[in-house]
């Protein structure tokens, strides 16, 4: 898969703000676009682009608060760094709730909102990846048969061969071989590996017969 | 035949001869030649003996069985051929011919079963032929004869006898048979006893004979005769009828009708029997006599009567009748259903005449036509004549045939009846022009007869409309609480109106367009019966409705004027005072006689108030002051007076009136509220920058956080060597751009901060709001609000302090921000929030400032309201901004007030006056 270059994405109604941030971001070698309103940020938004928001709290249209709200909808999983011009209690927390990975106050130094920026992108990396190892485990699953699934199920579930041929009315060699060959299809070379994959597909697998 | 049951002994051959025999063989030759040739079955039985002895040969032929048959068959065979019933007959009793004498003749009836099954009837006697030495009965000689035919006959004459009798009982006449003979009748039907009330058995069974009895005097004698001799010589069959009268059993004469027939005769051709069949006439007779009585009657009337009768044949073009008034009238022969009558019609009528004949035509069955024409008098004047026609036949196709017509002289009537026409037609009019409403009342009919016009003016409705009956009348029109004492009038008591004079009552009554009217009565006796009671009533009406509507509000206003709190007192034109409310004897503590003396203490005015009061009482204007007025107790008493002249219908000035209004309390009220109002002014604008200052902090953070990212960015390039001059110049001249406008913000801020006092100086109100506008953007901003600017061009400026003009627009820009934040109008849903601010000049010394915005808006009933001090639509507003800024623009001359948009919304309105001279000079802070 190719790695996409992070953009930071910078929204508030301010042109100067805006503009400035700009100015600064991109001192740090980072990509930069700015939005004059949520709205047009929305339009413009990439899901499968990676990198993080920058987004003023206080907007005519659309409050950088609603558009949280909006992401989540969404299913975008974007890092947001709030700015705020006079950041109180009630929108500090409101903003965490809604999924901010941060919150400054206007004015601010450089250097707490690169390193910011940096901590986001460096979350927005570990999302992403997380995400990509979810859909290749779920993408091996999808490979195997039912009875394939039942005994892998199983296995992950802490069964003995044994066991397994028992509850499913297998002979225990059958079971030897549909496991060996789930092993090869999920690509992994030992139990605690298969496990790892399993509980990172976040599938749910049925130990029934 | 005979047989014998008392020993059963048979006739024996064996035996030697008897006794009988030999009386028998004695007389044999004498005898048998005589038997045979006898119709009946003779025999001979010796009583001795108990057996026959002889018997002759007619029994073959009456019974099928020989002689020899029967001997041989003996006594049993003989038995077993009598029937049944009748064998206790047969039997021959011991000693039963002892005592029957010579030539005697004992008689039997019975029964005897012929051989071919049938039962024949026989006749049999029996007689002594000879005795023995002691003269007992030896030989009795027996003959049976058949009579089964004539058996047979009687009892169908019976049957039919029985029919006859059932079918007279069913006609409705009374049918008898009269037996001349026995002059009785010996058949009657039961038709007698529910006709005449006698009992069938009383003309049957009567010794005296039923005409003497019976019937009336004067008929017996025809009656008698007729049934006797009337019909002697008449054949069977036809018919005499007769009518007489009969007594019924209740003593009355009854007329009945009959017929009579001869029903059976005496061998020698003579009437036996009469049958009779009668019907009571009495009624129809009654009936006859009467018409014929009233005929004569009607021909007398007829000819008396004072009109002309015909009777005429209009396909003969006869006249079938005339009676003697015509000619008396015309003047000639009567020929009235003529052509030559229409001579005597005037020409004008002769065709409405002639048209008569064909509406008659198409008259209804015994349908009447009238027609009204002029013709000429016998004495050659021409008078009016009514003819009315009712045709009596008609042609099957439907035409008259027969007209009956009388002709009545109308001349005078019509005369009376014109001048009664011409007389009601005056009346009329002369009702219809008076202003009263004017009714004639028929109490016998119980309706209105007549009323005028003025009904429908005064009430709605029309003339005809207010003639239904007047119980119907009275519900539908006349109020409920009033129908009893209406109704006391018309019709149910008359008596009330047995005087002469006028009765006048009051009665609410509808009015068509279901108003109550006031109507005042005034009714009198118009006609009266011979009796002297009323016959007609003659009514006015008067609409009282306003009177008695300016009557009661008369009493309330003196009610309201007597409770009222404020002192009111009435004088007249010389100044001496009529009247005063009790709050005036309060308030002064002087009554109206009190200020009726002339004494120097007692003066309410000084003499400059009196001397301007007068004047323009005089001149006919409201006199209003606040004045200080001295009591009764010395005291001074600041008082709203209001004093204004009282004036007849003709503007001429009768008196006068004032009304005093305690102010002591209002002006207390009115000093407190100014202090209050100085000192609350000053913490609503601390309060109010407080406010801003937040805003202002916001606004001045952009540029601020702007100028560090920007100075940020600038170092870090430097730092790296990354920095390119011409791009960070560019960047630095943002910087100072960012400065200065931050610069701006702290200069507006300090503006308003800055406190001065109340300075006047010509104000340039449309730089004042682009001021306001732009201290409001970040809200305006936030609100996604559009600003309307519509600022006259050449404004004049007012004298006015900027600052404080300034601080009550931007009090009221900022409500209006809030109000459509408050509706939510600021984001996405529903109309753009808009805010306009208008200037204008008005008449040429005032200019307008309308602050108009889309928000919540205030009630209607509020709209006023939210100018007190501490009244707030807003959750957490003081309550003093309108206030405050109400009484800003009042110290400048000017005035503040707020009205209701049609769509959504409020409009603050302010204006200020260009004149230099304010009312009051008060700073406020």
């Amino acid at each position: 898969m190719k790695q996409l270059e992070p953009v930071v994405c910078v929204v508030d109604d301010d042109w100067g703000v805006r503009n400035s941030l700009r100015w600064l971001v991109e001192s740090e070698g980072l990509a930069v676009n700015t939005f004059a309103s949520a709205e047009a940020f929305l339009d413009a938004c990439d899901p499968a682009q990676p990198g993080c928001l920058v987004l003023d709290v206080k907007m005519p249209g659309m409050s950088g608060l609603e558009l949280q709200r909006e992401l989540r909808q969404r299913r975008i999983t974007i890092p947001v760094i709030i700015i705020s011009g006079h950041a109180d209690v009630q929108v500090a927390v409101r903003a965490f709730k809604t999924g901010a990975v941060d919150l400054l106050e206007k004015p601010f130094s450089d250097d707490d909102l690169l390193d910011r920026i940096r901590l986001a992108l460096e979350k927005d990396r570990e999302i992403r990846a997380a995400a990509a190892e979810r859909a290749a485990a779920a993408a091996r699953i999808a490979l195997l048969t039912r009875r394939e699934k039942q005994v892998l199920g199983l296995v992950v579930a802490g069964s003995s061969n044994k066991e397994i041929a028992n509850k499913l009315a297998l002979s225990l060699k059958t079971v030897e071989v549909h496991r060996s060959r789930v092993m090869e299809k999920m690509q992994v070379g030992s139990l605690a590996e298969l496990v790892r994959l399993v509980v990172h597909s976040e599938e749910n697998l049925e130990t029934q017969p | 035949m005979e047989s014998d049951r008392q020993d059963g002994a048979a006739t024996d051959p064996g035996a030697g001869p008897t006794r009988a025999e030999q009386v028998l063989r004695a007389n044999q030759q004498l005898l048998e030649p005589a038997a045979d040739a006898n119709p009946s079955m003779l025999y001979l039985y010796s009583l001795p003996e108990r057996r026959t002895i002889y018997m002759n040969d007619r029994i073959e032929a009456l019974l099928g069985y020989s002689r020899e048959e029967i001997v041989a068959g003996g006594r049993d065979f003989v038995r077993s051929l009598f029937h049944p019933d009748d064998l206790p007959a047969v039997r021959r009793q011991p000693g039963e011919y002892q005592t029957l004498g010579d030539g005697a003749v004992r008689r039997r009836e019975y029964r005897i079963k012929h051989r071919d099954g049938g039962w024949r009837w026989f006749h049999n006697r029996e007689s002594v032929f000879s005795r023995d030495d002691q003269g007992n009965p030896e030989l009795i000689l027996g003959a049976s004869e058949d009579v089964t035919d004539q058996v047979e006959a009687e009892s169908a004459l019976r049957a039919s006898q029985r029919l006859f009798a059932r079918v007279a009982d069913t006609v409705p006449s009374i049918v008898y048979v009269y037996d001349l003979s026995e002059q009785r009748c010996v058949f009657v039907n039961r038709q007698l006893e529910a006709t005449l009330g006698y009992p069938i058995e009383q003309f049957q069974r009567n010794p005296f004979g039923v005409i003497d009895e019976f019937v009336h005097e004067d008929d017996r004698q025809d009656l008698a005769a007729s049934v006797a001799g009337g019909l002697a010589g008449v054949e069977d069959g036809r018919v005499l009828e007769r009518e007489f009268r009969l007594r019924d059993a209740r003593g009355e004469w009854r007329w009945l009708h009959t017929r009579h027939v001869v029903f059976a005769r005496t061998p020698t051709g003579g009437v036996r029997q009469i049958l009779g069949v009668a019907d009571d006439v009495t009624e129809r007779t009654r009936a006859e006599q009467a018409l014929s009585e009233s005929q004569a009657f009607f021909k007398k009337v007829v000819n008396a009567a004072p009109i002309v009768l015909y009777l005429h044949d209009q396909t003969t073009k006869q006249d079938l009748f005339v009676n003697d008034q015509a000619e008396a009238v015309f003047g000639r022969p009567p020929e009235i259903g003529h052509d030559g009558f229409l001579d005597l019609v005037h020409p004008e009528d002769i065709d409405h005449l002639i048209g008569a004949g064909e509406r008659l035509a198409a008259a209804a069955e015994g349908g009447v036509v009238e027609t009204e024409f002029r013709a000429r008098h016998a004495s050659g004047e021409w008078r009016w004549y009514q003819d009315r026609v009712v045709a009596l036949t008609r042609t099957a196709d439907g035409k008259p045939v027969r007209v009956l017509g009388a002709i009545q002289d109308t001349t005078d009537r019509r005369l009376a009846e014109e001048a009664i026409r011409e007389r009601e037609h005056l009346l009329e009019r002369v009702a219809d022009s008076l202003p009263q409403l004017v009714y004639l009342f028929d109490l016998s009919a119980g309706r209105l007869q007549y009323v005028n016009r003025q009904v429908s003016k005064m009430l709605g409705y029309s003339p005809e409309e207010m003639k239904k009956p007047g119980d119907e009348l009275l519900n539908a029109i006349v109020h409920p609480e009033d129908r009893r004492s209406v109704k006391l009038l018309f019709p149910a008591d008359p008596a009330a109106l047995d005087g002469a004079g006028a009765i006048e009552f009051e009665c609410r009554v509808r009015h068509a367009n279901g108003d109550w009217r006031w109507l005042l009565c005034r009714n009198f006796v118009f006609t009266r019966a011979a009796d002297g009671s009323a016959e007609q009533v003659l009514g006015t009406i008067d609409d009282v409705t306003e009177h008695k509507l300016a009557g009661e509000n008369l009493v309330r206003f003196s009610l309201a004027i007597e409770s009222s709190s404020d002192a009111i007192a009435m004088a007249d034109a010389t100044g001496r005072v009529t009247y005063v409310n009790p709050r005036f004897a309060d308030l002064f503590g002087y009554t109206a006689e009190d200020l009726n003396v002339v004494h120097p203490a007692v003066r309410l005015f000084d003499e400059e108030t009196e001397t301007a009061m007068r004047e323009a009482i005089f001149a006919g204007c409201l006199w209003t002051r606040e004045v200080e007025l001295k009591v009764k107790s010395g005291r001074a008493v600041p008082c709203l007076l209001r004093v204004g002249p009282i004036q007849d219908a003709a503007g001429q000035m009768v008196g006068f009136y004032s009304v005093t209004t305690d102010i002591t309390e209002r002006r207390q009220r009115e000093e407190q509220a100014r202090q209050h109002q100085a000192e609350l002014t000053h913490a609503q604008r601390i309060s109010t920058l407080g406010e801003m200052a937040a805003g202002l902090a916001h606004e001045l953070n952009q540029p601020l956080s702007a100028i560090a990212s920007y100075a940020s960015g600038c170092a870090r390039r430097i730092r790296s060597g990354a920095g390119d001059p011409g791009e960070l110049l560019a960047v630095v001249e943002q910087i100072s751009e960012e400065a200065l406008r931050g610069g701006e913000i702290i200069r507006r801020l300090k503006e308003l901060v800055q406190k001065r006092d109340l300075r006047r100086e010509p104000v340039d109100v449309n730089s004042l709001v682009h001021d306001v506008v732009h201290l409001v953007e970040s809200d305006v901003r936030q609100g996604d609000v559009a600003v309307q600017l519509e600022l006259a061009e050449r404004l004049p400026r007012p004298g006015a302090d900027r600052i404080q003009v300034e601080q009550v627009l931007l009090n009221l820009v900022r409500n209006a921000l809030e109000s459509m934040h408050q509706c939510g109008n600021g984001h996405g849903a529903g109309p753009r929030a808009e805010l306009s601010i208008r200037t204008a000049q008005l008449d040429g010394d005032t200019i307008e400032l309308r602050i108009r915005d889309s928000g919540s808006g205030v009630p209607e009933d509020l709209a006023e309201r939210i100018f007190e001090p501490f009244f707030s639509t807003k959750a957490e507003g003081l309550g003093m901004g309108l206030s405050i800024s109400r009484s800003i623009i009042e110290a400048h001359g000017g005035r503040l007030w707020a009205t209701i948009n049609e769509d959504a919304g409020t409009t603050f309105h302010v204006t200020l006056p260009l004149g230099t001279a304010p009312p009051r000079e008060e700073s406020v802070r």
